[in-house]
């Protein structure tokens, strides 16, 4: 496996602790960053091979960064695994996307290019697998 | 002959009217007041005729009509009914009126046909009025036996059952309290056998008092709001071990949809679930006991639950399905033999469920197994209802694995504390005496392979050093180490001043030798999820821990988050611990301001950190906030986030006790095995 670099997006310090660690044991180079602009910023001058990106976050929130990811020809290829949380209905989204809980979160995701999902809290185990799963799926060999 | 004439009628006036023109005709008149009355004056009093008033309240005339032809006491008595004019002409036929009276009516006429009625009544052939007398006479010798019966049964099995009750109650007490004094593994195994049968007994015994109780119409159920975890952690707390003893799993699932709080009569749920498992549980000899909790119907706070309990025991034949919940009635009689008990269990559950409103029912496959349905009806308090948590995975964690150091001088005690202590999960050490008690735990202390001690067992008389001198040096140590070590006392004396003393020595509570692991473990209990600085004098153990509460935190979850490396979880914990205190000041800042979104933010956050170190109860608070902020609807905000509160606060107390780590370890060693 080639030394592949992993960004990892999420305003919660203790899961960005977690995640970072996780990935580190697993020889992965892990980056961080603490909130979307961070995270936009970081994406474009490190260009990582994956990006964990979690959805809820002040300012700019997961969705947003990765659509700013996407439309931007430089960053478009790197693939995001998003981080949903279970939850109830949100009423400031439109159908088709009005449904509960991480299934709403999925399909958001989805449009806005998002590869891959885990819902909170997210084991080790499920993390590497998910992780190598995005890595595959975007030309790495893992 | 003078003919006796019964008078139903409500109207006073009307009644007296009746009365006094009867009277003066001669007759001996009685009078009742509605129809109920009237039937037990008809049957007391055998009068000749009877004068019935159609209009009542309560009961008409036509349905006490009814009641005097269809009871053999009274269907000879003729009957005339004062009916109202109109009335006679859409009265139903054959309802066994002998004659008719239209009101108003003149007194000569009333005299006339109470006079023709009584008349032809006695005209009545005189082998068949004999007959009809004498059969009369019997049904009524019959039917009084069979109250004085009924009556004698109830009175004898209410008094025999109260004096089987106290004796045994003191076989109880004493084998109790026999169990606690000095002895050898032989006589305690003796005295087991001897407290589990008079246990047995009395259970049956409170079976039959309750039986008759219910037969008597004496039972009524109380209502409160409950928990529903409380009554089914009592049935597992009672039931895991004698499905262990035989080998078999016990479970307990919920629907998703079960609320956690109920009102209702809390005991007799218990009661009835504790019937029906400890039922499986007789009958099943291999597999599995398990019961499941869901909901049929839930609206206008009132909640229909369904319960199920299957097992994989003998089975029910077809034909006994019905008959075993009558009292006394197993699925064969040969299963008396075989299986003991009365077969009262069953009916009194039937009673009970029938009480609140339910049904109960079994599906059964002779040689597969039975399963048992029952429904309760139960109200759901006010407050929003929480999904309930399936608790025993969330308990899962306590009792766990602890490093325990036992003091003890006798050998006999040793073999019994080490090997009930081992039986249980946990590693033993001995020390022989108080010193060397203290050496153990210094040295456990020290060096660079150190393995604090979770818990000391302090016997109290022991030579060289006893418990109490023992103790205050570990505490005085401690005060340097800024560490506190759960220590209990094993003690043989139940005095209040002896356990004073050992609560001034520095103990945190204490055990009755020889120490049994139920009682350790509700001793334990509250010890083990202290937070270590704050370490009150501690109150003694005076009311056994009814109820387990859920543990703060799920160690597996977390361990499997951090993929079992626990320096990573320990990182976490840090950076978590310094953060939610600022978080949650920021969501009660949110609350006051009725900031929803904002509610909803911290709280998602929160919630996340709780998910992450395995506050499994603390997540699911934080959930119930981070909704109320995402609905915009802060109406239960502040209890929800008073509950968050005390979850994370159990949660961080948790944490904050450095022999997490150890315990960590042992979870994970034990999920790697």
């Amino acid at each position: 496996m080639p030394d592949l670099r992993i960004l990892c997006v999420d305003d919660d310090l203790p899961q960005l602790s977690i995640i970072s660690a996780v990935l580190k044991k697993e020889g992965y180079i892990v980056e961080v960053a603490h909130d979307g602009y961070e995270g936009l910023k970081k994406a474009r001058e490190w260009k990582p091979d994956l990006i964990i990106m979690d959805i809820m976050m002040p300012d700019l929130d997961g969705y947003q960064v990765t659509r700013r990811l996407k439309a931007d020809p430089d960053t478009a290829r790197i693939g995001v695994l998003m981080l949903t949380a279970k939850g109830g209905v949100d009423e400031n989204i439109q159908e088709p996307y009005r449904l509960a809980g991480k299934v709403q979160d999925r399909m958001k995701g989805f449009d806005v290019g998002a590869l891959e999902f885990l819902t909170k809290p997210v084991k080790a185990k499920d993390l590497v697998q998910r992780v190598k799963a995005v890595l595959w799926a975007s030309g790495y060999s893992v | 002959m003078t003919h006796r004439i019964l008078i139903v009628e409500d109207s006073r006036t009307e009644a007296l009217r009746a009365r006094l023109v009867l009277e003066r005709a001669g007759f001996q008149v009685s009078v009742a007041s509605d129809g109920r009355e009237g039937l037990v004056k008809a049957t007391q009093e055998q009068p000749d005729v009877i004068l019935l008033d159609t209009v009542m309240p309560q009961m008409s005339g036509f349905e006490a009509c009814g009641k005097l032809k269809i009871d053999p006491r009274t269907t000879a008595i003729p009957i005339i009914m004062l009916v109202s004019d109109g009335e006679a002409d859409d009265l139903p036929s054959g309802s066994g009126l002998d004659c008719l009276l239209a009101k108003p009516y003149d007194p000569q006429q009333l005299i006339e046909k109470v006079q023709q009625t009584a008349q032809t009544a006695s005209q009545v052939p005189g082998e068949a009025a004999a007959e009809i007398k004498r059969y009369q006479a019997e049904l009524l010798r019959a039917q009084k036996e069979t109250e004085a019966a009924h009556r004698t049964r109830s009175d004898f099995l209410a008094n025999m059952s109260h004096e089987l009750r106290t004796p045994l109650h003191e076989i109880v007490g004493m084998t109790e309290l026999l169990q606690g004094t000095d002895m050898t593994p032989e006589q305690q195994s003796y005295l087991n056998t001897t407290k589990t049968s008079s246990g047995a007994l009395l259970s049956l015994i409170t079976d039959v008092i309750e039986y008759s109780e219910l037969e008597a119409g004496q039972l009524s159920l109380n209502e409160r709001e409950f928990e529903l975890s409380e009554p089914i952690d009592r049935v597992i707390e009672v039931m895991k071990p004698r499905a262990s003893e035989k080998g078999l799993s016990f479970s307990v699932t919920f629907s998703a949809q079960t609320p956690r709080t109920l009102s209702g009569d809390d005991n007799r749920l218990r009661q009835i679930l504790f019937n029906l498992v400890a039922n499986s549980i007789k009958f099943t000899e291999h597999g599995n006991v398990q019961v499941h909790v869901d909901v049929d119907a839930n609206h206008d706070r009132q909640v229909e639950l369904h319960f199920r309990v299957s097992d994989t025991g003998i089975g029910i034949p077809a034909d006994r399905c019905d008959i075993i919940f009558e009292p006394f009635q197993q699925s064969d009689t040969s299963a008396t033999r075989r299986f003991g008990g009365l077969g009262m269990g069953l009916a009194l559950a039937k009673h009970l469920v029938s009480l609140m409103e339910g049904r109960i029912w079994v599906e059964s496959q002779i040689g597969q197994g039975s399963l048992f349905h029952f429904t309760v009806k139960m109200k759901t308090p006010v407050q929003v209802s929480q999904p309930l948590q399936p608790i025993l995975t969330a308990k899962s964690n306590w009792p766990r694995p602890l490093q325990i150091l036992v003091a003890e001088d006798s050998p006999t005690n040793q073999l019994i504390a080490k090997s009930s202590l081992k039986k249980a999960g946990h590693t033993v050490t001995i020390a022989v005496n108080g010193l060397e008690a203290v050496k153990a735990f210094e040295s456990s202390q020290a060096g660079p392979d150190r393995r604090p001690f979770d818990l000391i067992l302090m016997d109290v008389s022991m030579p060289e050093m006893d418990g109490l001198e023992a103790t205050r040096a570990i505490r005085s140590q401690e005060k340097a180490l800024k560490s506190h070590i759960s220590i209990v006392a094993m003690t043989a004396f139940a005095t209040q001043e002896y356990h004073q003393k050992c609560l001034e020595a520095g103990m945190d509570a204490y055990v009755t030798k020889p120490v049994r692991i139920d009682d350790l473990n509700k001793t334990l209990e509250p010890l083990m999820r202290r937070e270590p600085e704050t370490v009150p004098a501690l109150q003694p153990p005076a009311e056994p821990v009814a109820t387990v509460e859920t543990a703060p935190v799920v160690l597996t979850e977390a361990l499997e988050i951090v993929g079992g490396d626990v320096d990573i979880l320990r990182e976490a914990v840090a950076l978590s611990l310094a953060e939610v205190p600022e978080q949650l000041a920021e969501l009660k800042a949110a609350m006051l301001r009725q900031d929803a979104k904002r509610v909803e933010a911290t709280a998602h956050r929160l919630k996340g950190v709780m998910g992450n170190l395995g506050g499994m109860a603390a997540r699911e608070a934080g959930q119930q906030l981070e909704t109320m902020g995402e609905q915009n609807n802060l109406a239960e905000g502040a209890a929800g986030v008073t509950a968050f509160e005390q979850e994370a606060a159990r949660v961080v107390a948790f944490y904050s006790n450095p022999a997490w780590e150890q315990l960590a370890r042992h979870c994970q060693e034990a999920m790697d095995a």
